[in-house]
């Protein structure tokens, strides 16, 4: 369970280091002379006491370099994700690449039925159990947001049903302030104390920013109470070009940085030291279709861009993988996923959320065998991403030497010993020729997804929470909906 | 004598400076101003319509036609109230409480001015009791709900709950859009209608207020 270093460091980069340089003045400037919108009367103070000037009515803060520069002083260049089961965390120090699940689907196919249905809190839990069995999904976001609870709860019910149905790491769901404070007390009620959730905190949530440049009041006070506590933050933004931000994607990623930047300034001005994850998934708006979207070219190239970004400012964060605007599982799921996953993965972004996820309809249809393709996907993409071992061994002149012209390595002791770790083996994709394909069932890789699922769902169970602990979740879930 | 035809072509091709002079020539023609916002100018920002429906005409360019019109349509308004410009039908907009997305809302907006209605648009956050104020005091017969987020959705359902208690719920049909939002959806909160898009709105609003 553990991410690999993309070809030893060997990134792909799509900006040069002038262009990196630009980006960041920008932002700066932006920053400084347009400001950020904070509907939050606290945190203006708290900003305001830091040197920002203010825009009265208006609520804008204008942010000084000095203030960016305190912030990237202060806050931890690299976090550990943990889990609730410690063999899962994560440590983002090694430059390794990790995969996290999709996000936000509301609609399923049913898995019996084949009925495209609204998604529920049961079709939640189980893409969990899922995504907790996928060696390749190394954390886990809230693939689907069900539609059968209480929108005022909504985000416990979330929360609740990550945290009970793995024991990977996690991200969960508050909208408010007192939201902020329930999770926390989930937290404590599994870690078993405030103290031991402080030590390793196995979940972790983010304030969203409003492209252009606005902070709403109730993910603000989310962003107090969590921070306050001595918790992990995160901090996202999703601009779309041509929508939220200029349709040039330099211009985007100009907003994308001096959002998380204003962000990053509040949690240090809060409580410095805070570890937080700069999570940026800058991408279009689609002019034909009118509306945004994630499955494109152009998001690629923009995740690959902040990776670099992050880099340079040294700090922990995220980008965005890959959704494919396919409606069905079909050759466009696969090609989408693939290639933009394989992208993002090779510019080094050390945590990529919606690289392996159950999503198709960019996002919104949850369907499980997507999933296990893109488990798969991964799979191979890990291969790439470990690259060419050379050394002596490997380079194998002796037993070049050996075998001589006109001779054979099949049967040589240095093919038994080296062929296991050089060759992906693949778990599902095909690799029979035809007629044994024919005899074997002739699955296509949809109907091979599908049979993994059901072989998953009946053989595996995350490990359960203590019956007490769970009652403590249920309890505060229960008061949250009145 | 202004060809009509060639006014709305003007419109789709988004040619600023030839509507305005072909709208002042038929104003100097003393063509009904009703005939030119119909046959011209609305009929100009239907092909406009029809054309982002199917995806052969990018939305900066449907923008800039809504602009090309309404430019047109300012010249007609000094004209309102004399008995020869009549506005149509009442739509207010606006998107719903805790949410701040409004992109697509406005470019509803656009459209449906486009196609010759009035639009009053609250903006972005509005709770259900300033949407039944307005319903009430326009005297609107369409109220436009847009929402970008998951969570803001059953602000919605809220808002139709509240037109009811107003006694007002039969006296406007209720449309509902944004890109969570669907036609499942609306059924189920009890809404008129649902519109994927703001060319699709403009086909909704139609077929409620013939």
């Amino acid at each position: 369970m553990r991410g690999i270093v993309p070809l030893k460091g060997r990134v792909i980069e799509v900006l040069g280091r002038d262009e990196i340089l630009q980006i960041h003045q920008s932002a700066l400037a932006v920053l400084r002379d347009v400001g950020t919108k904070i509907q939050h009367e606290e945190a203006l103070d708290i900003f305001r006491r830091a040197g920002a000037e203010i825009d009265e009515p208006q609520q804008i803060v204008h942010i000084p370099s000095q203030l960016v520069e305190f912030a990237l002083n202060h806050a931890p260049r690299f976090m550990t994700i943990c889990g609730r089961n410690p063999r899962y965390d994560l440590k983002s120090s090694t430059g390794a690449v990790h995969f996290g699940s999709g996000h936000a689907a509301t609609f399923v196919i049913d898995f019996d039925t084949g009925e495209r249905r609204p998604a529920t809190k049961k079709d939640l839990e189980n893409v969990v159990r899922l995504h907790d069995a996928l060696e390749n999904t190394h954390f886990i976001y809230p693939q689907i947001y069900p539609q059968d609870v209480p929108a005022r709860a909504l985000d416990r019910h979330i929360s609740q049903a990550l945290l009970c149905n793995t024991e990977k790491p996690v991200v969960a769901t508050a909208y408010d302030g007192k939201a902020a404070r329930d999770l926390l007390k989930m937290g404590r009620a599994i870690a078993g104390s405030e103290e031991a959730l402080r030590l390793r905190p196995m979940f972790t949530v983010s304030l969203g920013v409003v492209s252009p440049l606005l902070f709403e009041r109730e993910r603000v006070n989310v962003l107090l109470e969590i921070c306050r506590s001595g918790h992990p933050f995160q901090v996202y933004t999703i601009p779309s070009a041509g929508g939220t931000s200029p349709a040039t994607l330099a211009g985007t990623l100009v907003i994308t940085v001096a959002e998380l930047l204003a962000g990053l300034v509040l949690t240090q001005l809060v409580r410095p030291g805070t570890p937080v994850r700069l999570m940026a998934y800058p991408s279009i708006i689609d002019q034909r279709y009118s509306c945004f979207t994630f499955a494109c070219p152009e998001k690629a190239l923009m995740a690959a861009a902040m990776a670099q970004m992050f880099r340079y400012y040294g700090v922990p964060h995220a980008i965005h993988g890959a959704t494919t605007r396919a409606n069905v599982l079909d050759a466009q799921a696969g090609y989408e996923t693939g290639i933009f996953n394989l992208f993002t993965a090779l510019s080094g972004g050390e945590v990529i959320i919606e690289c392996i996820s159950s999503a198709l309809e960019d996002t919104v249809l949850s369907v499980y065998e997507q999933a296990v393709v893109g488990n798969e996907i991964c799979d191979m993409i890990n291969r790439m991403l470990r690259g060419i071992e050379v050394n002596p061994q490997t380079l194998a002149v002796d037993v070049i030497k050996e075998i001589g012209p006109g001779g054979q390595f099949l049967t040589h002791p240095h093919t038994l010993e080296h062929f296991r770790l050089e060759n992906w083996d693949a778990k599902l994709s095909n690799r029979a020729a035809r007629d044994e394909w024919v005899e074997t069932g002739a699955l296509d890789i949809r109907a091979k997804a599908r049979e993994e699922v059901k072989r998953i769902f009946a053989t595996h169970h995350p490990k359960p929470l203590d019956a007490e602990v769970q009652r403590k979740l249920q309890h505060i879930v229960e008061e949250a909906e009145g | 004598m202004v060809d009509l035809t060639i006014l709305a072509r003007l419109v789709v091709e988004g040619d600023e400076q030839e509507v305005k002079k072909l709208v002042e020539q038929a104003i100097a023609e003393r063509m009904a101003p009703d005939k030119v916002l119909s046959e011209g100018l609305v009929k100009g920002m239907d092909v406009v319509g029809e054309r982002m429906k199917k995806h052969e005409m990018f939305i900066p360019e449907v923008l800039h036609s809504a602009a090309v019109m309404q430019a047109g349509m300012d010249l007609l308004t000094p004209l309102l109230g004399t008995g020869g410009l009549n506005l149509g039908p009442k739509v207010v907009l606006g998107t719903v409480k805790g949410d701040m997305h409004d992109i697509g809302k406005n470019l509803v907006g656009m459209m449906l001015k486009g196609a010759g209605f009035q639009v009053i648009d609250l903006g972005i956050d509005i709770p259900a009791a300033r949407f039944v104020q307005a319903v009430k005091e326009q005297k609107a017969e369409i109220l436009g709900m847009s929402a970008l987020l998951t969570t803001t959705m059953p602000e919605m359902r809220a808002t139709i709950e509240e037109l009811t208690e107003a006694g007002l719920r039969k006296k406007v049909k209720v449309i509902i859009g944004g890109a969570p939002v669907s036609l499942e959806f609306a059924q189920a909160i009890g809404a008129d209608g649902f519109a994927r898009d703001a060319a699709r709105a403009v086909d909704k609003v139609r077929e409620f207020t013939q």
